[in-house]
């Protein structure tokens, strides 16, 4: 009896999927009738997996309607609890509340609280803004040297790895947002930089941008950093990277193009909540005008720091780039769950 | 295999694209013509991942209550069917893992994708008559393939279920395992060899 080779092993369990396309399907239906082997083949995948017919035998069918009706009931007192309550009413109801007490003179203690209000507010006017506005631009700054060193590393890669961008093995269509993630099929795009990190091109703590957190994160040891294969957390990088999905095309680009940024702003809120990776959910987003126009919360979203292959960090509240590219965006994409490539190199995305 | 793919025709997808507008919109009579619609196929979907009624009761409320939740960021254009079975597929294995967690016993872990040969194991069955079976046999085989489905590794329990019996496209299941198609492939091939095994080693005196 003639073996069966992979492919034709492949087209079959296809077949059998009801997977296969036209092409396959008559391939399928060719072996099937040619081939002894084939034939073998498929009939005893149909009896070893028709065993799994018995567990219908035990799954009802139908769903009780009990569980219907306790969903839907769920589901409406769930949605009354969370309805915004009318601001009307809302005023309404504490006007209700407020007690009510005779003050004997009132001019008199309006006047002085006025004075002394006003007195704060003229101060505060001056002062609040000025160190606000202060301290926003000291991050800014510490952030763009943050990008700078890490600029200085990815170059120190690329001329001791034949001009490559720092890239570990990866395929088109993988998330690109799974921090941390331990699974070798899960490969965050962070993945790429942590290179940086493992072969001491830079310092971990260079990724964290101080305009976005004021937490202070435990420093990792070199043991942890040996034993990672990616940072562990979001809060361990507030950058976003040009997505890489086929490393053996990273190339460093010759021309002056963005490579890394401050976080993607359209993925921020999702990727913030910790569900989000805990329970291996991307919640679809799509594009919308607010969504494409929005800056980093890094630096208060009045613009975010973009790191260029040519080592230049410019400040900025543009996010389009060269010929037409939005830096946080896949060119003619408008929604995204997570797995998005970019069909050509003038398309950066970075994420995530 | 089950037969046939469920293909809806064209009025029922006209039908279901009306209620899905409506049900993005909030309107909750859409909403519950949604659910009464795949109440049935989720039921099922759920009682073979999870098979304990509780989890499953658990699980088909939750699915629903995302699915409302979450209308704002559905595409009305794309069938309702891959979305809703994502969602139930992450709810399950959230129900798994806190399961997991409270008993502290394993419930299958994740499989690494495993080197063997389809058709070595498919070979190494003896026979592949079938025979008719009695009902005693046949609650008596029930039995052994919801054991064997129940200490399935969780990500080959799933790829199993969505193939075999929800038969969901390659295409249609790396979309939503967030996985490419070739680990879909792989891993699916993995969850034959593992079924098969299981089952021969279980029924080696028939088979």
């Amino acid at each position: 009896m003639d073996k069966l080779n992979k492919e034709q092993r492949d087209i079959l369990l296809d077949y059998y999927f009801e997977c296969a396309g036209q092409q396959e399907s008559e391939t399928a239906k060719e072996l099937l009738e040619t081939h002894q082997g084939a034939i073998e083949f498929y009939n005893r995948l149909h009896h070893s997996l028709s065993a799994l017919e018995h567990l219908d035998h035990e799954v009802c069918a139908s769903c009780p309607d009990h569980l219907v009706e306790k969903t839907l009931d769920k589901l409406y007192s769930h949605t009354a609890k969370t309805e915004p309550i009318s601001q009307l009413d809302k005023l309404l109801h504490a006007e209700s509340e407020k007690v009510v007490t005779k003050r004997p003179s009132f001019w008199r203690n309006f006047a002085e609280a006025a004075a002394v209000a006003a007195g704060v507010v003229i101060l505060s006017g001056i002062f609040v803004p000025v160190t606000k506005q202060m301290r926003a631009m000291a991050w800014q700054a510490a952030c763009q040297a943050n990008l700078a060193k890490i600029a200085q590393g990815i170059t120190g890669y690329a001329n001791e790895n034949s001009n490559f961008l720092p890239a570990v093995a990866t395929k088109a269509g993988n998330p690109w947002w799974k921090v941390g993630s331990t699974q070798p099929q899960h490969q965050s795009n962070t993945r790429h930089v942590w290179v940086l990190v493992k072969n001491n091109y830079a310092e971990p703590q260079l990724f964290v941008c101080p305009g976005g957190t004021r937490e202070k994160l435990p420093a990792l040891s070199q043991t942890q950093i040996a034993n990672l294969s990616d940072f562990p957390n979001r809060r361990y990088i507030t950058y976003s990277f040009k997505l890489i999905s086929e490393p053996n095309k990273a190339k460093y680009p010759l021309s002056a193009a963005p490579l890394m940024s401050d976080t993607n702003p359209i993925f921020e809120t999702c990727l913030q909540n910790p569900g989000c990776v805990d329970k291996n959910e991307f919640d679809p987003i799509t594009l919308s005008e607010k969504l494409l126009k929005i800056n980093s919360t890094s630096h208060r979203g009045k613009g975010q720091n973009v790191m260029f292959s040519d080592g230049a960090v410019r400040f900025t509240s543009q996010r389009v780039f060269g010929s037409d590219d939005d830096i946080f965006t896949v060119k003619d994409r408008q929604v995204y769950r997570g797995t998005e490539t970019t069909s050509s190199e003038t398309d950066v995305f970075l994420v995530p | 295999m089950k037969t046939g793919k469920n293909h809806n025709n064209h009025k029922d997808r006209t039908d279901e694209q009306e209620l899905l507008h409506r049900y993005v919109a909030g309107d909750r009579d859409a909403f519950q013509q949604l659910v009464t619609r795949y109440k049935d196929p989720l039921y099922a979907f759920l009682r073979r991942f999870l098979n304990q009624t509780q989890l499953v009761e658990e699980a088909f409320q939750e699915t629903f209550l995302q699915l409302y939740r979450s209308r704002k960021t559905f595409e009305k254009d794309r069938p309702l069917r891959p979305w809703l079975f994502t969602i139930a597929a992450n709810k399950a294995r959230d129900t798994l893992r806190k399961l997991q967690r409270r008993d502290t016993i394993s419930l299958g872990a994740m499989a690494e994708p495993e080197d063997l040969n389809v058709d070595d194991v498919l070979n190494s069955l003896k026979s592949y008559e079938i025979t008719p079976y009695d009902e005693a046999e046949k609650a008596e085989r029930a039995e052994k393939v919801r054991k064997i489905i129940e200490n399935m590794p969780e990500n080959l329990k799933e790829i199993l279920i969505l193939a075999y019996f929800e038969q969901f496209s390659y295409k249609q299941m790396a979309d939503m395992l967030s996985i490419p198609i070739g680990t879909v492939k792989s891993r699916l091939h993995t969850a034959i060899v593992h079924f098969t095994k299981k089952w021969k080693s279980l029924n080696n005196e028939i088979i």
